[in-house]
């Protein structure tokens, strides 16, 4: 395990990582940073999309302070 | 008595949204490390967007919770309605919850961190727990209810205790994120459940998860099932016998033959299946490897005086280091007479030879005495 790989690693965690993880390979521990990664990603984009569906289902009358109570 | 590797594997695929497959390469890192990995990602990923998730469980306030209900199901999914549970006042997400059907609430409960939404899920009425906890076991998310264990009030958990079959509360059991939430789960059950329970480990082969659990309990649950394993046809016990053999699992047996009652460890001892050479040498092997040397003690004085013999001809054979151990816990447990009892059954010539290595060993020399008042 070299430090880049811990490092790519422990900032996805903000953390550090266990030790027993330490026998795992770079490219090991470089998969799991990337799917840290793209999990936080994916997370990130359904709560846009989410937010952007549902202020078109909230009424038009409580739209705008739903909205500034989202965007303040 | 230990985490599962391959379950906290599946754990963390499930938070990164990958299949454990995926994560094979973990299958050598000790569970416990991949635990505290699980546990960062989960901060971690309960964690971002955390402003916005805030912000979106304060507007919940603004709408009715018909539209709040309809909003989560139609716009937001699971996965957000997981995020933001924990956020949302307990009474207000309760009421969401009681508008949203129970195939949608068993998808948020499947990606849900229960000890971020503990609140809402004690508010939850027994009943409903009772449908989720239905879904679930029909999704076999047998990971999912075993992280609510601990985090149910006991009318929800009994609810959910009767919601399921013995195969589906065994795997959930073995899965559990608490073990030392076992005790109380086991708590509620009937005796006629725990009989069932037994029957159905030896139906479906499930002793490996059952003496998982008997792991974990109390010494006097412990008994009291393996009482009621003791109570049962002999091919039940033959199974549990076999289960051992082939799992390695004595270390898990042995304390349930201590705990369980003297009659129930004289049927025991008296199973054909448990006499036999090779599972004999494997007990005395975890007996040792796990120090449960008291247990064996206790086991072996119930054998005949045959098998009684066999064990005493595997201890006398045994490697220095196995023979030090059993003295020095026999010593510390005031055991001599027992273990006397059975070692006096070798053979004039192998008990005098027995007796002479015991007296160049640490605590030979008690055993000696209690050989020689034998």
């Amino acid at each position: 395990m070299t430090s880049d790989a811990r490092n790519a690693l422990e900032q996805e965690l903000d953390g550090r990582v266990p030790d027993g993880l330490q026998k795992l390979k770079d490219g090991e521990l470089s998969d799991l940073a990337e799917r840290l990664q793209a999990a936080k990603q994916r997370q990130s984009e359904a709560l846009d999309k989410g937010i952007d569906e549902a202020l078109e289902i909230v009424p038009r009358l409580a739209r705008g302070s739903v909205r500034k109570m989202l965007f303040k | 008595m230990s985490l599962n590797g391959g379950v906290e594997i599946l754990k963390l695929a499930r938070l990164v949204d990958a299949e454990a497959e995926q994560l094979s390469y973990l299958q050598y890192v000790a569970p416990q490390d991949i635990r505290d990995l699980r546990e960062q990602v989960t901060v971690v990923m309960f964690d971002a967007d955390r402003q916005m998730l805030q912000r979106v469980a304060s507007a919940t306030k603004l709408i009715p919770g018909k539209l709040a209900a309809v909003i989560g199901e139609r716009a937001f999914g699971p996965l957000l309605c997981a995020r933001v549970t924990g956020l949302l006042e307990p009474s207000r997400a309760v009421e969401i919850a009681g508008r949203l059907p129970t195939e949608f609430l068993a998808e948020v409960a499947v990606l849900l961190d229960p000890r971020r939404a503990s609140r809402v899920i004690a508010e939850i009425p027994a009943k409903q727990i009772g449908e989720i906890t239905s879904t679930l076991a029909e999704r076999e998310e047998f990971i999912a209810m075993g992280g609510f264990v601990g985090h149910l009030p006991e009318a929800s958990l009994r609810s959910a205790v009767d919601a399921v079959d013995d195969e589906t509360l065994l795997l959930t059991a073995y899965v559990l994120e608490t073990k030392s939430n076992l005790g109380a789960l086991l708590g509620l059950l009937s005796e006629q459940r725990l009989e069932s329970i037994i029957s159905t480990a030896h139906e479906l082969d499930l002793w490996v998860e059952a003496l998982d659990v008997l792991s974990y309990v109390s010494e006097d649950q412990r008994g009291q099932l393996g009482d009621i394993a003791a109570a049962a046809e002999d091919e039940v016990l033959d199974g549990m016998v076999s289960a051992a053999e082939r799992e390695g699992l004595w270390a898990d047996v042995l304390p349930v033959t201590r705990a369980m009652s003297p009659d129930s460890r004289t049927r025991f001892a008296k199973l054909e299946s448990v006499q036999k050479r090779p599972i004999l040498e494997q007990i005395i092997g975890a007996a040792h490897e796990h120090r449960l040397w008291s247990p064996l003690i206790g086991f072996a004085t119930e054998f005949e005086q045959a098998t009684q013999l066999q064990v005493a001809d595997l201890i006398a054979g045994a490697e220095d280091e196995v023979l030090d151990s059993l003295l020095e816990v026999m010593a510390q447990d005031g055991l001599q007479a027992e273990l006397a009892g059975i070692t006096s059954t070798l053979e004039d010539a192998d008990l005098e030879r027995f007796s002479k290595r015991l007296g160049k060993r640490e605590n030979g020399d008690q055993l000696c005495e209690a050989l020689e008042a034998a």
